[in-house]
């Protein structure tokens, strides 16, 4: 109950009345569960899902894209030269909704398939929703994963606390230090991409790429060495995305939480790949296209969906024809080139991810082949070139494992001097400028 | 080991890596970091040692219009009545006495200074003063400098440690004063609040001699009225406890203290907003000065000093003020001061003699346009230079009235500087510009790199240009160094010579 209380009131910091919100979502999807277990017909229980469903993306949809909707109809019709002044929601995006939505959403959906037994303890399930390490950005949590955890007992134990630190200093030190220091390179460029050369777009781009995976990676490890304080696991949400061999590979090591819910609970029911072959590349479209959705009403994160879509299906179509075979994640040429391939895809993708609009978008690749002025130059660029390649070290050296187990095989002497030197950085380099957490947004 | 203890020691291996980790910051990073977020210590620490009066304030001890023929800040002419005394000054622009305290904290222990002269800006203590958006970078900027470890303030500056709040914050909390707080009117009015007042105003609003209605006027009114409509609450103002904390501090340094009540435009005040305003201002005058005067402080009350042709922004209440009206101010400060130096103290202070022959060697102590350009990232003598740069094209400028040259010295001028850079374009050019009411505005430019040899070190540029009948009704000539190039193009030690 304590817990509970501390989740509520983490949130009532940021904005107090939006606290409703999460307890409306909660209060009903604890009632759903409870009356679709009740009815073993899945006929019967089908308006309570679609009662979860509706509530929980009618919040979505009201606070996130109901404005976006509004634009865009205004643009479709005055292209008919009719000319209409829809209304606008002059409201603030609750933090978190994306998430803590999408995570109730699985458990009214694996209650509804009968995979899950609804939740009876009212304190128990409104914890599961309102946790609050993982609350604002994730990692989404399946039901049958945490509460277990939050119903167990739990002591002060060394362990947990010891690498809950050790990944707490590891995500401050790459949010702070190296997405931080990253931000206002890649802002120079960003605001004003017709003024830059080919080369300085490039930098902004691959620098984007590491921004965004150390902002966001920076605070799941937060997030996870919070809730490990406590004696709580939550998922692994990155496994070194930029060694991914392909897209498929990279959707497994990115934003994993949220890639398995497409998956289990969008691609999965609608066939699959266990469908023909013109369906099946309707489901990939649909899957990626609505999760570029999922982080923002804007035509840019529709793009940056569709791109995943497209490439995912080109690699498919390319390895049935060639038959590759597995490829071994051992930093041979193979895979380092397979890495590259991937990386490449997935930073042009980036840039709509970043860019305010599609205008925007279209100046960054314009001044990328060329086109640009060529009379600014990046400033400030030594310090966070040489933070780039230290993070890419780090990065390597850290492949497919997770920081507090790796350093946990270190020496006492080596790991002390890791703390330190971590501990100095943040210190010392962090970035000065105010950088949000990138997916708070969401 | 138990688990308490294992824990503990730990944690106290950690405390000493910290107290060796600021060691190290203090000793190789923390320079750098001061330069980046607080250059203000510059000024700080060029406060000679031998300083008998430090001046210290904001943008009204500096503020110069372009026709002044004597640019100098308040705290030079307040020198000027101390010709035996050496007077220095530190300057924030936007700055308070939240700020003033940081700073003269870290003013050296060992410095002569004996008395320090702060500025008391009325509207430091408004609402809207205190909720600015340049507050969160003023707060910014004086992290480093706080009273504390080095890298306990390098660490609150990373994390953000500071106030920062959101413009919608900052706009709930100014609404939320003007529409509750009621006003002290000494006679009923039908407003009590600052937001009723502005209602009232706006919909008795000033009007033309045609009788339409005259809303920069009324605008202008409304604006007075938000930033003068408020009374000091002695026991919270914000300021209020800043300016105590100044009080110890002087008492602690053993410096005699006066704080120089700046002239606010009351005639403007009276004329836009009546009676009302001015009795306000002038019961919040009152208060500060019985206040502090208690305190041992000498409070200079410069409130109606500069009549409202002196202030330099019409459109907006500052304390920026024209020549004749700083002088106004530094001469009643002057005397306020004398109390702690009478035998230092004269009272007329000597004239400003017309000349022909000026020179500027970009050190900051002589005022001349565009004086923030002024930097240490390289000069030819001395610690500055004038930098400019695409994002900051214009150099240190010679901005004087024409008509108060010399009639003899109007036929050419010649001027002659150091300058530097990597490669000098076509679009590094030095400009003269002539302007007057009676005149087309002149301007012409001529190319640096014409006047320079192939060479990326300090080199020597002259050029003159002929005056005569087409400057003759001129009222303004300005001579400044315009670049628009990509590269950066230092300026120092400028050498005009009027013929």
């Amino acid at each position: 109950m304590f817990l509970l209380a501390a989740s509520y009131y983490f949130y009532m910091c940021w904005k107090l009345e939006y606290i409703v919100l999460i307890a409306a979502s909660t209060m009903i999807d604890y009632y759903c569960g409870i009356q679709m277990e009740k009815r073993t017909d899945k006929k019967k229980r089908r308006p309570f899902l679609l009662l979860s469903i509706a509530v929980n993306l009618g919040l979505l949809m009201a606070f996130k894209y109901a404005n976006f909707f509004s634009d865009s109809l205004e643009d479709l019709f005055s292209k008919v030269n009719v000319f209409v002044d829809l209304p606008v929601l002059d409201v603030l995006l609750p933090v978190g909704i994306s998430f803590y939505t999408f995570q109730t959403l699985s458990y009214s959906i694996d209650v509804y398939s009968g995979r899950q037994k609804a939740e009876r303890h009212l304190g128990y399930f409104a914890l599961y929703v309102s946790f609050f390490p993982q609350l604002v950005a994730g990692p989404i949590e399946r039901f049958s994963r945490l509460t277990p955890q939050l119903r167990a007992a739990h002591s002060l134990n060394y362990d947990n606390i010891k690498n809950g630190l050790r990944l707490i200093l590891f995500g401050l030190f790459t949010k702070m230090v190296v997405a931080d220091n990253f931000a206002p390179v890649v802002d120079q460029v960003y605001s004003a991409p017709e003024l830059f050369g080919s080369w300085e777009v490039v930098s902004a781009m691959v620098l984007y790429s590491f921004q965004i995976y150390c902002d966001f990676f920076g605070y799941s490890l937060i997030a996870i060495g919070s809730a490990l304080l406590m004696g709580i696991h939550l998922m692994d949400n990155f496994k070194s995305p930029y060694l991914s061999v392909s897209i498929a590979d990279f959707w497994q090591r990115w934003h994993i939480s949220l890639s398995t819910w497409f998956r289990d609970y969008l691609y999965f029911p609608m066939g699959g790949n266990r469908v023909r072959w013109a369906r099946w590349i309707l489901n990939i479209l649909v899957v990626f296209i609505i999760s570029g959705l999922w982080h923002g009403a804007n035509v840019t994160f529709l793009i940056w969906g569709l791109i995943f879509a497209l490439g995912y299906l080109f690699e498919n179509g390319l390895n049935r024809l060639l038959k590759p075979g597995a490829v071994v994640r051992d930093f041979s040429i193979k895979h380092l080139l397979l890495a590259t391939k991937t990386f490449a895809l997935v930073t042009i993708a980036w840039v709509f991810f970043r860019s305010e609009n599609m205008a925007n978008a279209r100046a960054v690749f314009s001044s990328l082949f060329g086109q640009g002025t060529n009379e600014s130059s990046l400033t400030g660029t030594s310090f966070v070139w040489t933070l780039f390649i230290i993070f890419v070290l780090i990065d390597l050296s850290l492949f497919n494992q997770r920081f507090d187990r790796w350093v946990d095989r270190q020496p006492a002497l080596f790991r002390w001097v890791c703390y330190s030197l971590l501990t100095f950085a943040i210190l010392v380099f962090a970035g000065v400028e105010d950088y949000p957490f990138i997916y708070f947004q969401f | 080991m138990g688990l308490l203890s294992k824990i503990a020691v730990r944690l106290a291996l950690f405390a000493g890596i910290i107290l060796l980790m600021n060691v190290v910051y203090e000793r190789f990073f923390l320079e750098a970091d001061l330069q980046q977020h607080s250059p203000i210590i510059n000024d700080i620490r060029e406060v000679p040692l031998n300083t008998d009066i430090l001046y210290i304030g904001e943008s009204s001890n500096t503020a110069a219009a372009r026709m002044d023929e004597d640019k100098r800040p308040i705290s030079a002419l307040l020198g000027d009545h101390f010709p035996q005394l050496n007077v220095a000054h530190i300057t924030k622009p936007a700055s308070h006495a939240g700020i003033y305290k940081t700073l003269l904290q870290k003013v050296n222990p060992k410095s002569e200074i004996q008395t320090v002269v702060v500025t008391l800006n009325l509207r430091s203590f408004s609402i809207e003063w205190q909720h600015s958006e340049l507050e969160t970078p003023l707060q910014k900027s004086m992290v480093l400098l706080k009273e504390a470890p080095a890298l306990y303030n390098r660490f609150v500056l990373s994390f953000k440690g500071y106030p920062q709040p959101t413009d919608r914050e900052r706009f709930d909390a100014v609404q939320d004063y003007w529409a509750t707080t009621v006003l002290p009117f000494k006679k009923p009015t039908p407003y009590n609040t600052v937001i009723e007042w502005s209602e009232h105003i706006a919909s008795n609003p000033f009007r033309h001699a045609n009788g339409t209605k005259d809303s920069v006027k009324t605008s202008l009114a409304i604006q007075y009225v938000k930033t003068f409509g408020f009374e000091i609450d002695l026991e919270n103002n914000p300021r209020i406890a800043d300016f105590n904390d100044i009080i110890k501090l002087a008492k602690k340094r053993n410096w005699n203290l006066v704080f120089n009540l700046l002239s606010e435009n009351t005639e403007k005040a009276q004329t836009l907003a009546g009676k009302n305003l001015v009795e306000l201002m002038e019961k919040n005058r009152t208060a500060l000065v019985d206040y502090f005067s208690q305190k041992g402080v000498r409070v200079v009350d410069n409130l109606a000093t500069v009549p409202d042709s002196l202030f330099m922004d019409p459109m907006w209440p500052t304390e920026h003020y024209y020549e004749a009206g700083r002088k106004a101010v530094a001469k009643k400060l002057a005397a306020g001061v004398a109390r702690f130096h009478p035998k230092a103290y004269v009272e007329v202070a000597p004239e400003f003699v017309s000349r022909s022959h000026f020179y500027n060697n970009c050190e900051g102590d002589t005022y001349w346009w565009i004086m923030e350009s002024l930097s240490r990232q390289d000069s030819f003598s001395g610690l500055r230079s004038s930098r400019t740069s695409k994002d900051k094209p214009y150099s240190i400028s010679f901005d004087y009235p024409y008509q108060k040259l010399p009639l003899n010295s109007r036929r050419r001028v010649t001027v002659s500087m150091m300058v530097k850079s990597k490669e000098f374009s076509d679009r590094v050019r030095l400009a003269f510009d002539l302007s007057g009411e009676s005149m087309e505005h002149l301007w012409r430019s001529y190319s640096v790199d014409s006047l320079t040899t192939d060479t990326q070190e300090w080199q020597r540029i002259e050029y003159t240009y002929p005056l005569g009948r087409r400057a003759a009704k001129a009222d303004l000539i300005g001579i400044y160094l315009l670049n628009e190039s990509d590269k950066i193009v230092y300026v120092d030690d400028i050498d005009i010579r009027f013929q």
